[in-house]
C-alpha cells in the first residue's frame, strides 16, 4: 500500500517582499469591493483587473520569458494566488488560462501555439475555458461524444459541451474531442477552439443564485485548423489527466469560504462565546493543515513530480472545509439579517447557496475518493 | 527524506517491529541499544543529534507499531535533560506531564502525576514551575512511592508517584517551562496518532483485500472504497498537521483519530472488535491519545480565542506564521 506523505515545504523568506507588493496592489486596486463580491473568489470576472495584474507580471509567472512569462518560482506564484484569493480579487478572467491552459500549452503545445497564446495570456488579454463535460458525460469523462471529423487542413467539430465555466467571457476553449477511432480513453484529442468560430454557440445557464458562471456550448460543423491540435492526436486523455494535480491542489480548493469566516470574526468581535471560539479554532486549524498540505504538493510539482492522488486528498478535504464553514457558522450565529444589505448576512447567504458546486467542479467528491482508493490498491 | 533519516526510519521499523511480548526492561533495552531515545540529544552528548523531523519519524513509528514503551516520552525527556546539562540516566527514562513540589539541597519532595509507565521506568524527568522559572528534576523511580496506578483506555500505565526528600539531579532551566512541556507533549501525541492511523489504514486495506463476501473481496465494493479513501485522507491530514504548530497539530490529529478509528472498525466488522486481532492496539491508543495533552476542546478554544482576539485583519497574516 502506498502511503500519503506530505513533507513540509516552507516558502522561501524572500517571498515576503512579493507578498507585501501584492497586498499593496490590492489595497490600491480594489479598496472598496463589498464582501459579498469578494466571496465570488475565482468565479468573479473583471477583465480590466486581469490586465492590471498582467502588467504587474503576476500572470504566467513561472513561464519562460520568451513566451511572455516571468521565470519566477512556483513559490512566488503560490504567494500571489494566495493573496489574490484571500482578498477575493476578481481573478476569473485569467484563472483557468494561468492555472491550466498555459501550463498545458507549455508542456504539450507547438512552438507556434506557445508564441501565439502564452504572451496574450500573460498580459491578461485572452481568457480560456475548458470544454470537458457533456450532457451525457459528467464524471464519466471518457464517454465524451463531441467528434472532430478529419477534413482538409483540420477538423469539423460537432457536438455539445456543458457546465463550461466562463465560456461566455472567454476567447478560446481547450476542448476534449473524439478525433480518432477507438473507445473510451482512446482517440481523444485536445483542440484549441476559437469561440468566435462559425457554427459555435455559447448559451449561459443560470445557477441557483441566478448568476451565470457556466454555459452550454454547441458545435455545429465548427472548423478547427490542424495547427490548433494540442500535443498528439489521440493523446488527449493522458494530457488531460496530467493537468489534474495543478487543478486540484491549489489554495483555491480550501479558501473559497474564507470571506464568511472573516465576516463572522468581525461580527463576534474580540470576546466570543466558548462555542464560537471552538468553531473558529476548528476552522483555523483545518485551514492551516490544508495550507501545509497544499504547499507540500506545490513543492512536489516544483520538483517535477506528479502528485495527482495527493491533490485529490487536498481537494476533498478542502472542499469539505469550504462547505462546512458557512453551514457551521449559520448554525451558531445569532439573528442573521438576511436581505438587509448586512455584509455578514449577504456573504453567508451567497456562500450557503454556492457551496454545493465546490465538491462538483474539478472532479466530484466520489471521483476523488475513487482515485484515492485506486492508489490504496483497492481497485 | 535525507539518507540519514531513511536509515533512522529503517532502524526504527526493524527494532519496534521486532519487539514482541517481552518484559518492559528487555524491550526498553533494545530501543536504547539502537539509540532511539536519544534521537534529539546532541551528538556531543552521545545522541543522534537529530531535529524534530527526525524525532517525528521515531515517534510516529511508536504509534504505527503500538509500542508498549514510553519511547516518545523518553525522547522528549532526554532532550530536556540534555538542554539542562544534566546527566542522562542509563535506565529507561520517562516524562512526568505534571510535577509539583520543591527541591532543597538536592532533595526532591513532591508528586509526579499520571506518569506514562511511571511504575516501570527507571528514571523520571519533570519540570517544577516556580514563579519565574522552571526547575528541571531527574528522579530515580525506585526513590518514589507509587501512590496510584492508573491506565488510559489503551491500557497504558499512567502512574502517580510521591517522593520524600529523594536524591535527584536538579537544575533551574530557562529554555523550558510547564506550558512548553505540555505543548511538546501534544506534539508527541499528534505524531503518535498519525503513526497509529497509518497502522490502522494499512490493516484495514489489507483486510478489505483479503476478506470475501458475496463472492468477492470487500475492497471491490464502492461503499468500502469510499470509506477507506476517507480513512486515508484523515491519516494524511493528521500526518501533515503533526508538525511545529502544536495546537493545530493536536487538534487536527485528535479529530482524525475519532473519525478514522470508527471507519477502521466498520471495515473490519466483528473481527476488528476482538481482543486477539491487532486493530484494537491501535484504535484504543487513538481514543486514549485524543484526550492526553489537551483534547479537541482544549486546543480549539485556545486557537479560537487567540484568533478572535486578533480580529479579522490579522487572521490571514497569523495563519502564515502561527505563534507555535
Amino acid at each position: 500500500m502506498r502511503s500519503f506523505a506530505f513533507p513540509p515545504h516552507d516558502l522561501p523568506p524572500e517571498t515576503a517582499q512579493l507578498r507585501r507588493e501584492v497586498r499593496e496592489f490590492l489595497a490600491e486596486t480594489i479598496p472598496a469591493m463589498p464582501s459579498v463580491e469578494r466571496a465570488r473568489s475565482w468565479s468573479g470576472v473583471d477583465r480590466e483587473f486581469s490586465k492590471k495584474l498582467g502588467s504587474r507580471g503576476w500572470i504566467g509567472m513561472t513561464w519562460p520569458r520568451k513566451y511572455g512569462g516571468h521565470e519566477r518560482s512556483f513559490a512566488d506564484r503560490y504567494v500571489v494566488i494566495e493573496e489574490l484569493l484571500v482578498a477575493g480579487a476578481p481573478v476569473g478572467g485569467h484563472w483557468i488560462a494561468d492555472r491550466q491552459s498555459g501550463p498545458l500549452l507549455l508542456r504539450f503545445g507547438t512552438e507556434e501555439q506557445r508564441q501565439t497564446f502564452l504572451p496574450q495570456i500573460a498580459r491578461g488579454d485572452v481568457a480560456f475555458c475548458i470544454g470537458m463535460s457533456e450532457p451525457n458525460s459528467g464524471s464519466d469523462l471518457a464517454s465524451v461524444k463531441t467528434r472532430g471529423r478529419k477534413v482538409e487542413g483540420g477538423w469539423r467539430v460537432n457536438g455539445q459541451k456543458i457546465w463550461t465555466s466562463n465560456a461566455q467571457h472567454s476567447e478560446y476553449m481547450i476542448a476534449l474531442v473524439r478525433t480518432g477511432e477507438g473507445e473510451r480513453h482512446a482517440g481523444l484529442s485536445q483542440l484549441i477552439v476559437d469561440l468566435k468560430s462559425d457554427g459555435l454557440t455559447v448559451k449561459p445557464i443560470a445557477n441557483v443564485t441566478g448568476e451565470s458562471h457556466f454555459n452550454e456550448v454547441f458545435f455545429d460543423d465548427v472548423f478547427v485548423p490542424e495547427t490548433r491540435l494540442v500535443g498528439k492526436d489521440g493523446d488527449g486523455w493522458r494530457q488531460v489527466t496530467a493537468e489534474l494535480a495543478f487543478e486540484r491542489s491549489g489554495p483555491e480548493r480550501y479558501l473559497s469560504s474564507i470571506r464568511v469566516l472573516l465576516e463572522f470574526l468581525r461580527v463576534v468581535g474580540e470576546k466570543p462565546t466558548e462555542a464560537e471560539r471552538l468553531l473558529i479554532g476548528r476552522i483555523t486549524a483545518e485551514m492551516w493543515t490544508l495550507r501545509q498540505m497544499s504547499l507540500s504538493i506545490m513543492g512536489k510539482l516544483a520538483a517535477g513530480e506528479d502528485p495527482a492522488p495527493d491533490a485529490a486528498i487536498v481537494k476533498d478535504l478542502g472542499t469539505t472545509l469550504e462547505q462546512e464553514t458557512p453551514r457551521a457558522i449559520q448554525a451558531l450565529a445569532g439573528e442573521i439579517e438576511f436581505g438587509s444589505n448586512d455584509p455578514f448576512a449577504d456573504t453567508l447567504s451567497y456562500l450557503l447557496q454556492v457551496t454545493p458546486s465546490f465538491s462538483l467542479r474539478g472532479g466530484t467528491r466520489e471521483i476523488l475518493r475513487g482515485i484515492i482508493a485506486r492508489e490504496l490498491g483497492l481497485r | 527524506m535525507s539518507e540519514l533519516r531513511t536509515l533512522l526510519a529503517d532502524t526504527t521499523a526493524r527494532v519496534l517491529g521486532g519487539l514482541g511480548r517481552n518484559a518492559f526492561a528487555e524491550n526498553f533495552f533494545r530501543v536504547a541499544e539502537a539509540g532511539l531515545p536519544n534521537v534529539l540529544v546532541p551528538e556531543d552528548k552521545g545522541g543522534f543529534g537529530g531535529g524534530w523531523e527526525d524525532a517525528g519519524v521515531v515517534i510516529r513509528a511508536t504509534g504505527f507499531h503500538a509500542t508498549a514503551l514510553p519511547l516518545a516520552e523518553s525522547i522528549l525527556a532526554a532532550r530536556i535533560v540534555a538542554d539542562g546539562d544534566l546527566i542522562l540516566p542509563d535506565e529507561p527514562l520517562t516524562l512526568a506531564p505534571s510535577t509539583r513540589g520543591r527541591v532543597r539541597s538536592g532533595k526532591f519532595t513532591g508528586e509526579m502525576r499520571a506518569v506514562p509507565y511511571g511504575g516501570d521506568a527507571g528514571a523520571i524527568t519533570g519540570l517544577i514551575e516556580d514563579r519565574n522559572n522552571a526547575l528541571l528534576v531527574v528522579a530515580q523511580r525506585s526513590d518514589g512511592e507509587i501512590v496510584e496506578r492508573r491506565e488510559n483506555p489503551a491500557g497504558e500505565p499512567r502512574d502517580t508517584l510521591q517522593f520524600e526528600a529523594a536524591n535527584v539531579q536538579a537544575t533551574p532551566i530557562k529554555t523550558w517551562n510547564g506550558q512548553k512541556l505540555f505543548r511538546h507533549g501534544a506534539l508527541l501525541r499528534a505524531c503518535q496518532i498519525a503513526g497509529a492511523l497509518e497502522g490502522a489504514l494499512a490493516l484495514s486495506v489489507s483486510y478489505a483485500q483479503e476478506r470475501q463476501q458475496f463472492g468477492k473481496p470487500l475492497a471491490s465494493f464502492q461503499a468500502i472504497q469510499q470509506q477507506l479513501a476517507v480513512l486515508a485522507e484523515e491519516t494524511a491530514a493528521a500526518r501533515a498537521a503533526a508538525t511545529a504548530e502544536m495546537a493545530a497539530a493536536k487538534l487536527r490529529a485528535s479529530q482524525a483519530a475519532g473519525v478514522a478509528a470508527g471507519i477502521a472498525h466498520q471495515v473490519h466488522g466483528a473481527m476488528g472488535f476482538t481482543a486477539e486481532y491487532r486493530l484494537n492496539l491501535l484504535t484504543r491508543r487513538l481514543w486514549a491519545w485524543r484526550s492526553e495533552f489537551g483534547n479537541e476542546r482544549h486546543w480549539a478554544d485556545e486557537i479560537g480565542g487567540r484568533v478572535a482576539a486578533r480580529g479579522p485583519d490579522a487572521f490571514w497574516p497569523d495563519l502564515l506564521s502561527p505563534p507555535g
